[in-house]
Parts: C-alpha cells; structure tokens; sequence
C-alpha cells in the first residue's frame, strides 16, 4: 500500500490559493504551518509495529473466521435456489411437452377433418343436382311464367260461352268459337 | 534479528511507515478529539490497524484514515447517549475546544466559531487539516461539489464578518 497520496500532491493551483485567502480570513499564517510536526520518537514507533503487528494478527484470525461464516451463512440460500432452479427446470420441461403434445394432436384433428370432407364431397354432388333442374313452386294466385317454346304441342286456347240451355234447344245448337 | 523488509510488508517501507505515522497519528487524535471521542487515541490506532488489515489497497489512505476516526468517534458517542445528538453538539463537544487551542490561537478560533457547524467542519479539514477537496469528499462521503459549495459560503460569510466589523469600527472612530 502505498502512502503517497495523489488526490493532496496533484491539487489545483486555484484550491491551493482557495486554501492560502481562507487562512488570510481567518487569521492564520499565509504559509501553511505543520501544527502536527512530530519527531520518530521511539515510543511512536513501537507503537506503529505494535499496530501492525495487531493487524497482521487480525488479517490471521478474523478475516478467515468470517468468510467461512459468510459461506456457511450462504450455504442456505444456495441450495433454495439450486432447489427452485431444479423445479423450475422441471416444469419447463413438462410444458415443452405438453405443447407439444398439443400441437400434435391439432395436426391429427386437421388431418382427419381433411380427409372427411374429401370422402363426403362426391356424396353430396348427385343429390343436390335434381333440387337445380325442378322449377320452384309457384304460390298460390301466382301465373305461370311464360317461356318461349317451352310447350309448342300445346292445344290453343279455346273461348267456351255458356248459354241456357233450354229443353226445346235442339242438340248441336252450340258453337265453338276460336280465341285469337 | 529479522529483516527489517520483512517486518514491515506489506506496508511499505518501515522507516517511511513510521514518518508516516508519527506525522499522521496526532493529527488523528486532535480530529477524534474533536468529535468527543472518549478515548481519542484508541480511536486513531484502531483506524491505523483496520486500514492495514484491509486486502484490498485504498486510493487515499489518508483520506480513509480520517473517515474511519469519524465514524468510529461518533459510534463511540452513541451508546453513551442513547438519544439524539445535534451536530453542533458533535462537532463542538466539550473537549473540542481544548483542541483547537492548541493549535489555533484566540482570533482564529473566534472566527471558526462564528460558522455553522457544517461550513465548520469542512473549512477544518481543507484549512487546519491541509486534505484537498477529494480528500474532504471522502472523509465526509459527500460530492466534491458540495465541498466546495460549503468552503465558498465559509469563505464568504468570514469575508462579510471582517467587512461588517470594519465598517463597525470606523463607525466608532467617527
């Protein structure tokens, strides 16, 4: 680890003549003062070995106690989410399967509907033939449509008047007469 | 006997770990002292010890050393008042002032005291303690523009104090 600190020694020069006015302001000497200038004195020494002594300790000790904590702390929840992670596994699988299922057996129905209506279509064609060529009944009142040379051997319309016939008429008194 | 390198890896060199030290050590006592704390030196020695034990190397040990003490001082105050404490109380804290005078004299501790307790402890650090702006950043674990925001409103309001006191004193000379 290195002590030299790069945020204090690349300062601007403008935070540096920023920190020269305030101790203007304030009162204090321009040049900045080490207050806390202190001497190696041997009793500071022993004391930094003593700290580093303690934190080599502590690097020994504590630090590995704790990450074994930390692993068996998330031993737990490693294996819920190994168990969820199964699960889940599982169920995808039944559900590719399910759909898959599915998508065969809609196949199969369309398959089936296909070849029916194949067989039933040269079934349906005679019948439905007849129903075209009979002319549709006529309602009641309704003339007869007329249609050129539909019936050429018909007899021609005749005229009959009806007149009384008394007991002296004699037989052959009536008279057909054509209608035009 | 055993080498001296040795001894003091990994943590630089020995002689410049103890320069190191020498020059840091008080200071953290002063700034733990500061914040009330009870035992000021234990509080300094165990950021020393916790900045060592780390595996991972810090960008800024001074900085870090600094934030330690500050956390560690004021969890030291709490449980002993389990209730809340302002931060006028923790930054002035009874024991403060015995600090201050040992290194600042009368007039400028007036004038630090005239500040809110948070432009305080900012100018603190940037001007007695001599840590850049990042530094104070990470001490206090706020922006850098925040810093500097609160240094430029200290700044300010001592420029207005020095102002006002000489208007007020040429007014009593006329």
């Amino acid at each position: 680890m290195s002590w030299h600190d790069p945020a204090r020694t690349g300062e601007s020069q403008a935070d540096a003549a920023l920190r020269n006015e305030l101790r203007g302001l304030l009162g204090m000497p321009a040049q900045p003062a080490n207050y806390f200038e202190t001497d190696v004195t041997p009793e500071l020494a022993r004391l930094a070995d003593d700290l580093r002594r303690e934190a080599r300790r502590r690097n020994h000790t504590a630090r590995r106690k704790s990450s074994w904590m930390l692993l068996a702390a998330a031993l737990p929840f490693t294996l819920l989410l190994g168990a969820v992670g199964s699960f889940a596994t599982v169920q995808k699988h039944k559900a590719d399967l399910l759909a898959a299922a599915v998508t065969r057996q809609e196949a199969e129905i369309q398959r089936l509907a296909g070849v029916v209506s194949h067989q039933a279509q040269p079934a349906a064609q005679p019948a439905a033939l007849p129903s075209i060529a009979q002319p549709a009944p006529l309602a009641k009142g309704q003339p007869a449509p007329l249609v050129a040379g539909t019936n050429p051997s018909r007899k021609p319309v005749q005229l009959v008047i009806q007149v009384d016939r008394s007991p002296d008429t004699p037989a052959g008194a009536q008279q057909n007469v054509k209608a035009h | 006997m055993e080498p001296l390198k040795t001894q003091t890896a990994p943590f630089g060199d020995s002689v410049e770990f103890h320069d190191i030290f020498a020059s840091l050590y008080p200071r953290l006592v002063s700034y733990a002292r500061r914040y009330g704390a009870t035992y000021p030196e234990d509080i300094a020695q165990e950021a020393f010890v916790i900045l060592m034990q780390r595996d991972t190397p810090v960008e800024h040990p001074t900085a870090y050393l600094y934030g330690t003490v500050r956390t560690l001082s004021l969890t030291e105050r709490r449980p002993l008042k389990n209730q809340s404490v302002s931060l006028e109380a923790v930054v002035e804290p009874g024991k403060g002032p015995d600090a201050d005078e040992d290194l600042l004299n009368q007039e400028v501790r007036e004038r630090m005291k005239s500040l809110s307790p948070t432009f305080r402890e900012t100018l603190w650090l940037f001007v007695v303690e001599d840590l850049s702006i990042r530094q104070i950043s990470e001490i206090l674990d706020i922006p850098e523009a925040t810093v500097k925001t609160r240094i430029h409103r200290a700044k300010a309001h001592l420029r207005n104090q020095l102002n006002s006191n000489s208007s007020g004193g040429l007014h009593v000379l006329a």
